[in-house]
């Protein structure tokens, strides 16, 4: 049995985890970028207050491993409060913490970095902040966290698999399960390795459209 | 009329502007030189507000900024009514050239009749024609200036600020940037300019300001190129011609 005779004759059970898989990601990217983006912008306005202690967690959760965050959201956590949740919804909660959080430092970092000189310009320019935002500072961050951003999109499709071990029936479950029925690993890893890659590429496709729709080199020579 | 006084400005525990005053009046040109490090480019800064002095007075039209007052609101028509042409020229990377002198336009509300024809003048007039379409990143330095100084006019400001406007341009733009100052002097333009240029400050200027380790040291019309008041100016005369 071949591994595309594998995905052909399991194609349901393939294409319920790649479901799942997807749908975690469709939650935890939006919620990741849009809260991430929010949160760095708001510790760099005010680093002392909000940045430090953003920062802080960034720092903590950076340090923790996600299985142990998922773990201790999934059992622990719950038992405490007395509440059974979806460990799906779960999932999307633990992953999702991450994700602002390395983004949010990404986005701060690119503030913190952001040439001023340009602000300057624009503001005697007498351009008004929301233009500054717009027009200026916007369009060059977005080249310059492009990379480091597609990075985290990346490894957090990756770090769904975790959510296997907390009964989430996504990619790797599946394979799991098939490995279980069939006992075919190689072919069986083989496949799976093959719809992460296929994903990652889509993603890798998006961020090069974004690139190239939106953003140019700006480099001196 | 643009009135600054006991302007001072430290960082750290180096103080680098020792409380100057001066009066920049609309329709005269003000050079303001000195040697390297005597704080020329911090005080553009400050007069455009780009940093607020520590302490010292600023006077703009009617309005009275006190920087004793740690509260200073900068008045709303402050920028683009003062502007700047930075020495580094911070030319908007990502945006094109035509692009770096329309987006301010769109969002001040100048005559579009004035400033096409104004606009269309000036490229002519600096050969820029057919690098509107180009980046910052694919000219050379000198048409970036050319743009940063054309950018700056299109504002139609009350007071423009230079600093090096003539840097990186060879003797043949440098004649047509004085042509164009001129000319916006006529128009009723207050302009300083920081320059190590004596030649240039002494064909343009109505006024010169000698400024050394953050003090003024002359002060007066063009004059006092010729005839120089104080041994430092004379010898750093001496030096350069």
């Amino acid at each position: 049995m071949g591994v595309f005779e594998i995905i052909s004759d399991y194609r349901n059970l393939f294409l319920e985890g790649l479901g799942n898989t997807l749908l975690l990601v469709a939650y935890i990217y939006p919620i990741g970028l849009v809260i991430g983006t929010i949160l760095g912008t708001i510790s760099y306005k005010y680093k002392y207050s909000i940045g430090i202690l953003s920062r802080g967690f960034s720092t903590i959760v950076a340090a923790t491993p996600i299985l142990v965050i998922l773990f201790w959201l999934h059992y622990p956590l719950q038992y405490m409060l007395d509440v059974v949740i979806d460990p799906f919804y779960t999932s999307v909660f633990a992953i999702s913490l991450v994700a602002i959080f390395l983004i949010s430092d990404i986005i701060y970092n690119s503030l913190v970095e952001f040439p001023q000189q340009y602000v300057a310009s624009a503001k005697v320019c007498g351009l008004d902040s929301l233009t500054i935002v717009r027009k200026i500072q916007l369009p060059i961050i977005v080249r310059q966290v492009l990379p480091s951003i597609l990075n985290i999109l990346v490894i957090i499709l990756q770090t769904t698999l975790f959510t296997s071990l907390i009964s989430v029936n996504e990619l790797f479950r599946v394979s799991q399960q098939i490995n279980a029925e069939i006992y075919r690993p190689v072919e069986i890893y083989t496949a799976l390795g093959i719809f992460y890659v296929g994903i990652s590429l889509l993603i890798f496709a998006m961020a090069h459209f974004i690139k190239i729709r939106f953003t140019r080199n700006i480099s001196e020579v | 009329m643009l009135n600054f006084s006991d302007i001072k400005k430290s960082y750290g525990k180096t103080e680098i502007i020792k409380g100057v005053s001066g009066e920049i009046h609309q329709g005269e040109i003000t050079a303001l030189i000195g040697p390297s490090g005597s704080g020329k480019s911090t005080l553009i800064r400050l007069l455009s507000l780009l940093e607020n002095p520590d302490s010292g007075k600023i006077e703009y039209d009617n309005g009275l900024l006190d920087f004793s007052n740690k509260k200073i609101t900068i008045p709303s028509d402050y920028w683009p009514n003062v502007t700047v042409v930075f020495q580094q020229l911070y030319l908007w990377p990502h945006l094109t050239m035509m692009d770096n002198i329309l987006l301010p336009h769109k969002n001040n509300s100048s005559d579009e009749k004035w400033f096409k024809e104004k606009l269309d003048y000036l490229i002519n007039f600096f050969e820029l024609n057919e690098y509107l379409g180009r980046y910052p990143n694919q000219l050379s330095i000198g048409q970036r200036q050319r743009i940063a100084i054309i950018r700056a006019i299109m504002l139609n400001p009350k007071y423009i600020l230079f600093d090096e406007v003539t840097a990186s341009l060879d003797i043949e733009h440098i004649q047509k940037v004085k042509e164009v100052l001129l000319k916006e002097k006529a128009e009723g333009k207050g302009i300083i300019i920081a320059t190590h240029l004596i030649g240039f400050a002494k064909a343009i200027s109505d006024n010169i300001w000698f400024l050394e380790k953050g003090k003024f040291i002359e002060q007066g019309t063009k004059e006092i190129l010729n005839k120089p008041k104080t041994e430092r100016f004379s010898k750093f005369l001496s030096l350069i011609e």
